[in-house]
């Protein structure tokens, strides 16, 4: 480990050498005074729910959350016969192989376009950004009543005119067309977000690297500068993206309850999970098993992440972050940091 | 098993207190009763309403209220997936003692989340229209007060029809060739809604089914019958005679009223809007289909329940029944000065001026002899299969018998569980 | 040989650089369509809205829609829920995050490991999936439906804890030592010397978290409940969608009105948005 860390596990001992035994008697009550307001809310809002959730997957819980007839593990095998689960797992996959990659490249073009502007750079970076403030309520509203309304006058159905395409009518209630509507619509509240990212992953490649290639021969800003030195540079700051783009896609509901309503080829899996447990069966006991096997996938995805690029923690260059990754043969990197805390 | 599935207001009350204080919250922790009811305490009433679209509703609305001497009400008015928030009002007693639904369900019921309305009911019910009371009745048990009618049917263009030399269609073929000749660039033949499934839920009684069987102990939607009507949707989709894609969908008049389609399915709440709108507006059921088929206008309605966890159920009841029995001015006010729909007590609608001669007639007659309703055993879970078989037909193009053979297999499962 | 191919790539580049300029200019317009079309529609009367012909802009604005709107109660009380979501949410949560993550570094007590393996086991426990299992806690104690069950159950950050814990471990020991030094406790350390110096990194989080509250929709389409006392200017937005009937050209005047405080936001704590992604590499 480096220094670094290290050096603020040592501090701790010197101060408490300095404290008389008042500071120690003060110190477990501080913690707590400290600690406790968020230790109950989590115990509260995360622990008990997690664990009342996992019970009432046991049970036959319709229309109620104080149960009586225990059922094992049939809300669970529902889920096994249930084509519409395995459809909502199925649309999150088409989603997914639409939006990620789209998103992925558009980002990242977006970013070295930006960056590539010796002026009016903050300008540009400003406007691909401003989506982001954006609600999806607003963007759906927008979507499906203004720019993709099945009229003439519908503004991308003015635009196909423009370059002699008929109008389509049908975006929201026809495939493919309403993946059209679902991707751009996130692809435009998103690719600011990932552009800002990727940015700063551009803006921390060494310019010396640059230099070097151009005196290997390379051409500035042509394309096999970009190919052998940026994204080399940019793994890192890719496979976070990478991540991030599924994960948010998974858990993707607002534009899919605001524009398609309840139609099962276009019910990601939260929207299936909502619909079961609040929606009129309010089926308590299949949404908390729903929930549990959603929060096992999560969960596994989440540990890839820790496991391939950590918490994102600033002090950490992604190279270094990654290089570690390698030498320590896969451990979590947050293991070491751990020491720490004690 | 109904007193365990609800919480008492206070109890949550003690709860919450105890979680605010642990999490040593001072800053939301002041207050953590009052938000919960509005009208609650003092013996006062919350009366819930879902959003009406027409002008004026939400003031007659609280204007009742007003006049009722007996308790004060505060009237809610419910924007947003009624069905939704009223379920979880009703789970977790979310301030609501009155409200209206249009699916009383079977399982609500059982659960005890309604407060059962047959003594108040019973004497009175001959006073309904006979369709009204379907929807509100589970074994004999009435849980609800009809408070509207509301048939949905097609509207469709006179003066179109006439230029054309077409007769409003009897039967599901002859509203297809009517749609068809009907589309030209600017106007569609027919609008079955954005996602043109607005009339496959009568189509089930049209074509010769009904949701449940006599027994109600299997589900009986799955005719030939309807399988040929979704695949006549099928075809008018390929062919583009449908509209989609509008600003609005079909429950709102202005798409039709805009002249965007020659025909379109509706409920007879758009009637004042529509005869304003157009000059050449008229009516007729929806057709028979398939050779077992008939013509039916399907009945929606409102109907006026106490929840199970009010605080207040006594003077709920009374309430109720002022309303929607005891008084009959504001029953007439509530039906036909702002929207258009017909009063459930049979009496009320005689008098009604607007239901005696034109297209308000020809509604209220295709209620009286046509008119179809929903039975309550007919609940989200068992009904879930259909609707995503009706989805899959109509936007994905799947085939219509084998999808409905499909949901009517896990349809029955539901129903068995 | 190598200044003769720098030569040759600057010239590329400043024939590139008009290009370039012309791609960044017609996308910035794209990006823009959205916010053109959402203004326009909110100014167009109905006739125009349900035409089948295109016009650039409204003939007939209709600018009475902003005080018809605005004199809404219920517009009115869910901008208001919204505000106080937002900045309740966001400055309960980075406070109480800050508390938790000073402890774990700063204050020495043998608990302090096993709470914070407590943070990272449950920072992997996706917030989104929680809805089920939180609204069952939330209807339990009475909250549906109120700004207590629309705010509380999402103040405890694990990721946040987390944040400010790395913070504070690369934060300069030498003011908080002088301050022990001269006998304050660890509350008057962490409040008047501590968190003020905090409040730079804390100001990226905080912009995360208007915007984030501001903008969310599923918990607050959870706990809506009758939609009076606790309905977010998303979810009154979000109900015209689900409703029958509807004002169109009010829906979009209510959206473009919607955006106004977010955008302020934006415009006045950009900077800090812009580190706060970069630093954070997640969103808030």
């Amino acid at each position: 480990m480096s220094a670094r860390t290290a050096a603020p596990a040592a501090v701790p001992v010197d101060r408490a050498a300095r404290s008389g035994p008042t500071r120690i008697r003060g110190n477990g009550l501080a913690f707590w005074l400290f600690f406790t307001p968020f230790l109950v809310g989590l115990l509260v809002f995360t622990v008990l729910p997690l664990i009342w959730g996992a019970t009432l997957s046991l049970f036959e819980a319709r229309g109620t959350v104080l149960p009586t007839e225990f059922i094992g593990l049939d809300n669970f095998r529902g889920f096994l016969v249930d084509t519409a689960f395995l459809q909502s797992l199925r649309t999150f996959i088409v989603f997914a192989l639409c939006i990620v990659p789209v998103t992925m490249a558009a980002s990242l073009a977006l970013a070295v376009l930006v960056n590539g502007l010796p002026r009016f750079q903050a300008f540009f970076r400003s406007v691909f950004f401003l989506p982001t403030a954006c609600s999806y309520v607003v963007a759906c509203v927008v979507w499906r009543l203004s720019l993709f309304n099945g009229l003439e006058s519908g503004v991308v159905n003015q635009m196909l005119g423009l370059v002699g395409i008929d109008a389509i009518s049908q975006w929201l209630s026809a495939s493919p067309y309403w993946w059209i509507v679902l991707v751009s619509v996130r692809l435009w509240l998103q690719v600011g977000f990932y552009m800002l990212l990727f940015l700063a992953g551009l803006q921390a490649i060494p310019a010396q690297l640059y230099e070097a290639a151009a005196v290997d021969g390379l051409s500035p800003g042509g394309f096999s500068m970009f190919r052998l030195i940026t994204l080399p540079q940019l793994r890192t700051t890719s496979a976070a993206v990478l991540l991030l783009l599924l994960i948010a896609a998974f858990q993707a509901f607002d534009e899919f309850y605001n524009l398609t309503g309840n139609n099962p080829e276009t019910r990601p899996p939260l929207v299936y999970l909502y619909n079961v447990a609040l929606g009129p069966q309010q089926d308590f006991g299949r949404g908390s098993a729903g929930a549990l096997v959603l929060t096992a996938i999560m969960v596994l995805a989440g540990l890839l992440q820790t496991w391939l690029i950590g918490f994102g923690s600033d002090d950490d260059t992604p190279r270094r972050r990654l290089g570690r990754l390698r030498r320590r043969g896969g451990r979590p990197a947050s293991r070491p940091d751990q020491g720490e805390a004690a | 098993m109904t007193t365990r599935t609800r919480f008492t207001r206070r109890g949550a009350l003690g709860l919450g207190g105890m979680a605010l204080a642990g999490a040593g919250l001072a800053a939301c922790g002041g207050n953590t009763g009052g938000l919960t009811d509005p009208g609650g305490g003092g013996g006062g009433l919350s009366q819930w309403y879902h959003q009406y679209g027409e002008e004026g509703t939400q003031d007659a609305a609280k204007r009742y209220a007003a006049d009722y001497g007996e308790a004060t009400v505060t009237v809610n008015w419910v924007t947003g997936d009624y069905a939704a928030r009223l379920s979880t009002a009703l789970l977790s007693g979310g301030g609501v003692d009155v409200f209206e639904n249009n699916a009383i369900a079977v399982d609500q019921a059982d659960q005890g989340r309604y407060v059962d309305l047959t003594d108040i009911m019973e004497p009175v019910k001959d006073q309904f229209n006979e369709a009204s009371l379907g929807p509100v009745t589970i074994d004999g048990r009435i849980w609800g007060i009809p408070m509207i009618l509301d048939p949905q049917h097609f509207y469709y263009r006179r003066s179109l029809f006439e230029k054309a030399g077409i007769a409003p269609p009897e039967t599901f073929d002859d509203l297809v060739a009517a749609a068809t000749e009907l589309t030209t660039p600017d106007q569609k033949g027919l609008f079955l809604g954005n996602n043109f499934d607005a009339c496959t839920w009568p189509m089930v009684w049209a074509a010769g089914g009904s949701p449940l069987n006599e027994a109600k102990d299997a589900v009986a939607y799955n005719t030939p019958g309807y399988a040929q009507g979704l695949a006549a949707i099928q075809r008018m989709i390929k062919d583009d005679v449908l509209l989609t894609g509008a600003p609005s969908d079909w429950a709102d008049p202005a798409a039709f009223a805009s002249g965007l389609a020659a025909i379109t399915w509706g409920g007879c709440w758009a009637l004042p809007a529509l005869e304003d709108a157009l000059d050449d507006i008229g009516v007729f059921p929806h057709p028979a289909v398939g050779p077992e088929g008939r013509q039916v206008a399907f009945m929606g309605g409102w109907n006026e329940q106490v929840a199970g966890n009010s605080e207040n159920i006594e003077a709920a009841i009374a309430y109720a029944k002022w309303l929607w029995i005891d008084q009959t001015e504001h029953q007439t006010d509530w039906a036909l000065s702002y929207g258009f729909h017909i009063p459930p007590i049979t009496a009320v609608a005689e008098q009604a001026e607007a239901l005696k001669e034109g297209n308000g007639l020809e509604i209220a007659t295709m209620a009286a002899e046509m008119g179809v309703t929903g039975p309550p055993e007919y609940t989200g879970d068992v009904g879930t299969p259909r609707d995503d078989a009706i989805s899959n037909i109509l936007k994905n193009g799947a085939d219509p018998a084998e999808e409905l053979a499909k949901a009517e297999e896990a349809s029955n499962r539901a129903l068995g569980a | 040989m190598s200044a003769q191919l720098r030569i040759v790539g600057q010239n590329r580049g400043s024939a590139g650089l008009v290009l370039r300029y012309g791609i960044a200019g017609v996308l910035a317009v794209v990006f823009l369509v959205p916010f053109y079309a959402m203004i326009k529609t909110a100014l167009s009367p109905n006739d125009e809205i349900y035409s089948q012909d295109f016009v650039l802009w409204p003939r007939d604005p209709q600018w009475q829609r902003i005080p018809e709107l605005l004199a809404d109660p219920r517009y009115l009380d869910a901008l208001k829920n919204s505000a106080i979501m937002a900045v309740a949410s966001t400055s309960l949560t980075i406070l109480i995050a800050a508390l938790a993550g000073y402890a774990l570094v700063r204050i020495p007590h043998r608990a302090a490991r096993p709470m914070f393996v407590l943070v990272i086991v449950v920072l992997l426990v996706p917030a989104t999936t929680a809805f089920v299992p939180n609204f069952i806690i939330v209807a339990s104690l009475g909250w549906i439906g109120t700004l207590q069950g629309l705010i509380v159950p999402g103040l405890f950050s694990a990721f946040n804890v987390f944040l400010f814990r790395q913070f504070y471990v690369n934060f300069p020991r030498e003011i908080e030592e002088a301050a022990y030094i001269d006998g304050a406790g660890f509350f008057r350390t962490f409040f008047r010397i501590v968190f003020p110096n905090t409040l730079p990194f804390a100001s990226a989080l905080t912009v995360l978290g208007l915007i984030g509250s501001w903008n969310a929709f599923l918990w607050p389409l959870v706990v809506a409940g009758d939609g009076q006392n606790a309905m977010t200017v998303q979810i009154y937005l979000s109900s015209f969608l689900t409703a029958q009937t509807f004002d169109y050209g009010g829906l979009f005047m209510a959206a473009t009105v919607s955006l106004i405080p977010v955008l302020a936001v934006f415009f006045v704590l950009q900077r800090y948005l812009v580190a706060g992604i970069a630093a954070t590499g997640l969103k808030g």
